[in-house]
């Protein structure tokens, strides 16, 4: 990834409202949790350099098109109409964004036209993040890399943060997700966390 | 492929794909809309096979290779994503909810607007302060009328944004009485109006309990409830329905959760019948009446 005097960069064309440094799109870590991700882990970063990405939860598709900048495809799904439809726009401004108006919860309404991914990233705010991540690893290859932004908030408010971590790590776990990392998003996002792993479906492990 | 014979009229979406179609991928040509409808089909009849492989559709001679594999498919996406968006949208819902949005918004630019003024009217006349009854709109007026004052211009413009937004409160009132015709009898049409633009759909309000129709719109005060243990929230936007803010403020709390609990009904009735029911109205009414009597 592009990185100047401590600045991370994307290279794809400018889209409006962008900020721009020596004529490349800025890729800011306050509004794009991959982009936190990767202030907050240089020494290896997310492995998107020309990758296959399936994105749950794109929204109107801001972290899309900087990933879109970076990967081969991205296909992109949410089943929101009004953010949809600005992921429509951009998908139409851009090649290689594949627009999905679905719910993550349903895999198999896009199942036809996904194909398997090296990278999954699932930034979905809902009480079952967890489950639907899980129903979604169809689509990983084996040794692709799942990357899950947690808010902690959705999955109640009275609960005990580490216990919640520790579940959906035990979940990922059964479903054949090794080498798990937390990264906390704090300094970025406030009550987020990312959970980064390997799936390998051979060795299940706890 | 391997395993052609047991498909069973399962097929991969790029094998609904004719000729004519590739040559053109221009999704808004007549062969491109009837390819989607035909995918849209198959898609709700769970008869397409999963995860495509690029490999395969070039081997069955439908694409050249990559980059015209992943163009195809961007643009059946996109033909999808806008068929759908289309299909999921209740026309006379969705403009009852932007209307109302563009009503609030509305209100909210006369109001900081007229303020602005005032603030600037007292600051050169600071002695209107005491004992004057000279209110926002007299004064809007008077600047409005007078053609050699900077801010007369603005001042037109606001009366005339007033007006609009009397023509604009008419016709949600109109809408939501067609929409929402059970929950307009019971809180009025503009309040049931923000409340189904707060719920973002009919089918999202008639899922609601009626414990979260009483607290909508007071979010921030419901989480401070929730993570520091200050008192709940009595009412949000159901404030603004006078049965409520006019009762003695010791009431407001039981008038509005009855209210609340006649209008998850009311919803219900409204999505899933969509007609008037006089004879709910009147029960319900009598309920919310008789609740904020008693002492």
């Amino acid at each position: 990834m592009i990185w100047q005097n401590g600045i991370l960069l994307s290279p794809g064309a400018i889209l409006p409202g962008d900020l721009v440094y020596q004529g490349m799109r800025i890729w800011d870590p306050g509004r794009s949790k991959v982009a936190a991700l990767c202030y907050l882990h240089t020494p290896d970063e997310p492995p998107v350099t020309g990758a296959r990405i399936l994105y749950l939860g794109a929204a109107a598709g801001s972290t899309v098109s900087f990933l879109s900048d970076y990967a081969e495809v991205v296909y992109a799904v949410e089943f929101s109409s009004r953010p949809a439809r600005d992921l429509v726009r951009l998908a139409h401004s851009r090649s290689n964004i594949i627009p999905l108006f679905e719910d993550a919860r349903y895999p198999e309404r896009y199942l036809p036209f996904v194909e398997l991914v090296d990278v999954l990233i699932q930034d979905i705010a809902q009480r079952d993040q967890a489950e639907i991540v899980i129903r979604n690893l169809v689509f990983l290859r084996d040794g692709g890399h799942l990357i899950l932004f947690l808010k902690l908030l959705s999955m109640g408010v009275q609960k005990n943060r580490e216990e919640m971590i520790e579940n959906v790590v035990q979940l990922l776990g059964h479903a054949g997700i090794s080498g798990i990392r937390i990264i906390n998003l704090e300094r970025y996002h406030t009550g987020h966390v990312a959970v980064w792993g390997i799936y390998c479906p051979g060795q299940k492990s706890d | 492929m391997a395993h052609n014979q047991d498909r069973k009229g399962l097929r991969f979406w790029y094998e609904l794909c004719d000729q004519e179609c590739i040559q053109q991928n221009n999704p808004s040509s007549p062969s491109w809309q009837e390819f989607i409808e035909k995918v849209r089909h198959c898609r709700d009849d769970l008869v397409l096979l999963p995860l495509p492989v690029w490999e395969d559709a070039v081997s069955a001679g439908v694409v050249s290779g990559r980059p015209e594999y992943l163009s195809l498919v961007r643009s059946l996406a996109i033909g999808l994503a806008i068929r759908d968006l289309e299909e999921r949208c209740d026309r006379e819902e969705v403009t009852l909810i932007h209307l109302v949005r563009i009503l609030d918004e509305t209100d909210q630019a006369v109001s900081r607007l007229s303020e602005k003024i005032e603030d600037y009217y007292m600051a050169l006349h600071p002695a209107e302060l005491a004992g004057s009854d000279r209110t926002i709109r007299s004064l809007i007026d008077t600047l409005a009328k007078d053609a050699s004052h900077p801010l007369s211009p603005i001042s037109k413009n606001i009366l005339r944004l007033v007006e609009s937004r009397t023509v604009l409160s008419k016709s949600v009132r109109e809408y939501s009485e067609k929409t929402l015709p059970n929950m307009s009898a019971l809180c009025g049409p503009l309040v049931s109006a923000r409340l189904l633009a707060h719920a973002g759909s009919k089918r999202h309000l008639a899922c609601m309990p009626a414990a979260t129709i009483q607290v909508l719109g007071a979010g921030p005060s419901l989480f401070t409830h929730l993570t520091s243990g200050t008192r709940p929230p009595k009412h949000g936007l159901l404030y603004q329905y006078k049965g409520v803010h006019h009762t003695r403020k010791r009431l407001r709390g039981r008038v509005s959760r009855v209210l609340a609990c006649q209008l998850a009904i009311a919803a219900r009735i409204d999505y899933y019948r969509g007609v008037r029911d006089e004879r709910f109205i009147q029960t319900a009414g009598m309920k919310i009446l008789r609740a904020g009597e008693k002492a």
